[in-house]
C-alpha cells in the first residue's frame, strides 16, 4: 500500500490539477489554470516567531491524535524507532556522536524525517482502523470504497483537523479536503488513500508542525 | 549568545554590558589585542566596564571574519591610514576617524551609540520581530498582545511535549482566569517524564559526555553528572547547588525517573564512582568525571575551570570572554603575565592573554586529582598534590581573590553571570533564539529575579510564560 500510496502522493501533489504521470513518459500539455491562490484573508504577526517540534513533540502529538503507541508511530525498516534514528534533524541530541546540543538549524533531511514519521503514523493509524470493529479515527468513511459524499469528507476531515490541529476546518479547508478526493481517485487512487494523505497533509502542515 | 538573523538579535550578556568580545574571537582574522584596544580607546563605554565587549562589535551576527557595518568602516579607516601594519597603534585612531559616521543608518553616529551602550553595527530599528503590531484582524490570533490561548499551547509543547488536544483547548478558552489555568498546567508539565529528559538533553550539553557510563569506569559514569543537574535544576531547588552541592544523586528505585539526593554512596560501587569525601565535593565540578576526564594528567586543572567558567559563568576564554587578567608577574613583562608555575611558557603575551586569567582560576582546584593509573587516587583530594607548583591555593574568580574553592564556588553562584547564563540557558532551550532588542527588558527581570529570589529555575519558568516575549503571536 506504501508504494501505491507514494505514486498517488506524487501525483496528487505534482502542482497541475489533473496532471498525470503517463507512460513513456510524455507530459500531457500543461494546464495552465492552476488552483486559485487566494490572498490570506487574515493579518500577519510581525514576530513570526514559530518554532518547529522536536522529535518527542512530533511523536507524542501523533500518539495523542492518533491513538498510537510509541512503538507504532514510525519504525525504519520496521526494526528502528523513526525519532531515534532521525534524532538529530528532527532536533535532538546525540552524545554518541558528539553532538551535545540541538542544531541551532534545520538540517536538509529535517522535512523528509517529519514526512516519514507522519506518514507512516497515518497509513499505520489506517491499517489498524481497517482491522478494528470500531475505527478510531477513520471510521466516517468506507475504506474499501472510491467514492466519498460530501457528509463522508466534511465528517472525516473535521475528525482529523480537530485530532492533529485542535481545531475545526474552515469550509474552505472542507471544501478543498472533499477536492482532493477526486484528483486522488483519477490517478488511481480509493477513499483509503484519500484519507492517508489527508492525514499526511495536515499533520505535515505549517500549522501541525510548529508553535 | 547571536544568531544569524536578517535582522538583530539581543545578547543579554551585552546588553548587560557584562563581557563577551570583540574582534579577536575567531581563529580566522584573530585579532586578540583589539578588545583591549577598543576600551582604552572608550574606557567609559558600558561594554567595556567588565569584560570585554561583543565580538559583534565589528563583526556580522555570525562572528569574524564578515563584519558589520560599524566594522567596515573600521577596516577602512584602518586601511587608509595605512594601519593594517600596525593594529595596535592604528586602531584607535581608526576607530575615532569614524566616530562622526552613522555606520549602521540607524539615525545615531557611532560614538553616541558606544557611549549609550548601543551598537554601532547593528540597525536595531530593521530588526522586524520588534516592529509595531499595527495590523491585528486575525481570528486565530491576538496579534500584538499576550495571547492565553496561544501561550496554553506554548507551554504544553515545551514541557509536557505535546499541544493541547481539541477538548482541553476548548476548556481552555472556556476557563474563568486563564493564567492560572496556564501556571497550573506549567506546575503539571515541569513534573512530567518529558521535561525530565529536556532536563537531562540539556545536561549533556552541559557535561558533553564521552564514554560509556558505567560505574566501573575509570573516568567516571557521567550519569551522576547528568543527573545532579536534573536534579538542582527542578523541584524549586537552589540552582546554585550545581556547584555547591556535598550531596549525590541517585534514581531510586532505580528506572523509576524519580531522583533522590545521598549524603554518601551505599555499597562499594557507588563508592568508586563518586570517591570524593563530602567535604571536598562541589557539585558538577567535582564527580569523579569532571575531575577525571578535565584534569587527566595535568598538574593544572585549566580544563576543568575554564569549561564551567563558560558552562556555568558563560565565559569562553577561547572566544576571549571573561578576561580579568591578573598580573602575577610583578610588571616584569609590558602585558599582564602569570606566573607560569608549570613552565608551560604561558607568560609569553600571545599566551597571558587568557593564561593571565586561566592560571589563577584554577590555582584552587589544583588539590584534584585527574586520573591515577597506578593507584587509586582518581578523582580526590590530595593534600600534596602539586603543592611544589602551587604552594597556596589562593586565585582568582572575575577579577575577585579566592582563597580555595569553597569562595570560588560561593562568589560563583552569587554572581550575575551565573544568573544570566542560567536563564540564557533555558530561554535558548525554550526560544530556540536569542532575544529580542525589544525583549531586553523582561529578560533582565527574569534573571534579576532569579538572582534575589533563590535561584529557582521552576519559578523563573513561571515568570518567563508569562512574559509577553513568550506568549505574544
Amino acid at each position: 500500500m506504501r508504494a501505491a500510496l507514494l505514486a498517488i502522493l506524487l501525483a496528487a501533489c505534482s502542482g497541475q490539477p489533473g496532471s498525470r504521470l503517463v507512460p513513456g513518459g510524455e507530459l500531457p500539455e500543461e494546464d495552465t489554470s492552476g488552483p486559485e491562490i487566494l490572498e490570506p484573508s487574515y493579518d500577519a504577526s510581525v514576530r513570526a516567531d514559530l518554532r518547529l517540534k522536536r522529535w518527542r513533540q512530533l511523536s507524542l502529538d501523533l500518539q495523542g491524535a492518533l491513538q498510537l503507541v510509541e512503538d507504532d508511530v514510525c519504525r525504519e525498516a520496521d526494526r528502528f524507532d523513526c525519532t531515534t534514528l532521525h534524532v538529530v534533524p528532527l532536533g535532538g541530541v546525540s552524545s554518541d556522536n558528539g553532538l551535545y546540543s540541538p542544531q541551532a538549524q534545520q538540517s536538509v533531511t529535517t522535512g523528509l524525517a517529519i514526512e516519514r514519521v507522519v506518514l507512516q503514523a497515518c497509513i499505520r493509524r489506517l491499517d489498524l482502523d481497517r482491522e478494528a470493529d470500531v475505527p478510531v479515527v477513520f471510521g466516517h468513511i468506507d475504506l474499501d470504497g472510491d467514492t466519498l459524499d460530501t457528509e463522508e469528507a466534511t465528517a472525516q476531515a473535521t475528525e482529523l483537523w480537530r485530532r492533529l490541529l485542535a481545531r475545526d476546518p474552515s469550509p474552505e479547508e472542507l471544501g478543498d479536503a472533499e477536492a482532493l478526493h477526486g484528483r486522488i481517485v483519477d490517478a488511481g487512487g480509493d477513499t483509503a488513500s484519500w484519507a492517508a494523505m489527508l492525514c499526511m497533509a495536515v499533520g505535515t502542515s505549517t500549522e501541525a508542525l510548529t508553535y | 549568545m547571536q544568531t544569524e538573523r536578517t535582522g538583530v538579535t539581543y545578547s543579554i550578556r551585552s546588553a548587560l554590558g557584562a563581557g563577551l568580545v570583540f574582534l579577536g574571537c575567531s581563529a580566522a582574522h584573530a585579532r586578540t589585542d583589539a578588545p583591549a584596544l577598543f576600551c582604552a580607546t572608550y574606557p567609559d563605554a558600558p561594554a567595556c566596564s567588565t569584560g570585554a565587549v561583543a565580538c559583534t562589535t565589528c563583526h556580522s551576527l555570525s562572528g569574524p571574519p564578515v563584519h558589520n557595518p560599524y566594522g567596515t568602516d573600521v577596516s577602512d579607516a584602518l586601511a587608509s591610514l595605512g594601519g593594517e601594519e600596525d593594529f595596535a597603534t592604528w586602531l584607535p585612531e581608526a576607530l575615532i576617524e569614524v566616530e562622526a559616521l552613522d555606520s549602521d543608518a540607524d539615525g545615531a553616529d557611532n560614538i553616541s551609540e558606544i557611549v549609550a551602550g548601543q551598537e554601532p553595527g547593528w540597525d536595531s530599528e530593521t530588526e522586524s520581530e520588534c516592529a509595531d503590531q499595527v495590523e491585528t484582524d486575525n481570528d486565530g490570533w491576538a496579534l500584538g498582545d499576550y495571547d492565553h490561548a496561544f501561550a496554553h499551547k506554548r507551554v504544553m509543547l515545551d514541557f509536557c511535549g505535546r499541544s493541547p488536544r481539541y477538548e482541553e483547548r476548548l476548556a481552555f478558552i472556556e476557563a474563568g482566569d486563564p493564567e492560572a489555568v496556564l501556571l497550573d498546567t506549567l506546575d503539571l508539565c515541569l513534573q512530567s517524564p518529558y521535561w525530565a529528559e529536556i532536563l537531562r538533553e540539556m545536561a549533556i550539553g552541559m557535561v558533553e559526555p564521552i564514554g560509556p557510563a558505567t560505574d566501573i569506569n575509570v573516568l567516571g559514569n557521567w550519569e551522576w553528572d547528568l543527573r545532579l543537574w536534573q536534579y538542582v535544576m527542578s523541584g524549586d531547588r537552589d540552582a546554585g547547588d550545581i556547584m555547591q552541592a556535598d550531596y549525590l544523586v541517585v534514581e531510586s528505585p532505580a528506572g523509576s525517573g524519580i531522583l533522590v539526593p545521598l549524603d554518601d554512596p551505599r555499597n562499594e560501587l557507588e563508592e568508586y564512582a563518586q570517591p570524593l569525601d563530602a567535604e571536598y565535593r562541589y557539585g558538577i565540578m567535582t564527580t569523579r568525571y569532571a575531575l577525571a576526564m578535565r584534569i587527566m594528567f595535568s598538574a593544572m586543572p585549566r580544563n576543568l575551570t575554564s569549561h564551567w567558567y563558560r558552562k556555568l559563568l558563560g565565559f569562553d576564554m577561547a572566544r576571549s570572554q571573561g578576561l580579568y587578567p591578573i598580573d602575577e608577574a610583578d610588571g616584569d613583562y609590558a602585558w599582564e603575565a602569570p606566573l607560569d608555575v608549570d613552565s608551560k611558557g604561558v607568560w609569553q603575551e600571545d599566551c597571558a592573554f587568557c593564561h593571565s586569567t586561566l592560571d589563577p582560576l584554577s590555582y584552587p582546584w589544583v588539590r584534584y586529582n585527574g586520573i591515577d593509573l597506578d593507584g587509586d587516587s582518581t578523582g580526590l583530594w590530595l593534600d600534596d598534590r602539586a603543592t611544589d607548583l602551587v604552594p597556596e591555593i589562593d586565585g582568582y574568580l572575575m577579577g575577585e581573590p579566592v582563597d580555595g574553592p569553597d569562595a570560588w564556588v560561593s562568589l560563583a553562584v552569587a554572581s550575575d553571570a551565573f544568573s544570566q547564563t542560567v536563564v540564557e540557558t533555558f530561554w535558548m532551550r525554550i526560544f530556540a533564539r536569542a532575544p529580542y532588542s525589544c525583549e531586553a527588558d523582561e529578560v533582565t527581570a527574569l534573571w534579576t529575579a532569579f538572582r534575589d529570589e533563590g535561584r529557582n529555575v521552576e519559578e523563573m519558568l513561571r515568570q518567563l510564560v508569562v512574559t509577553d516575549a513568550y506568549g505574544t503571536p
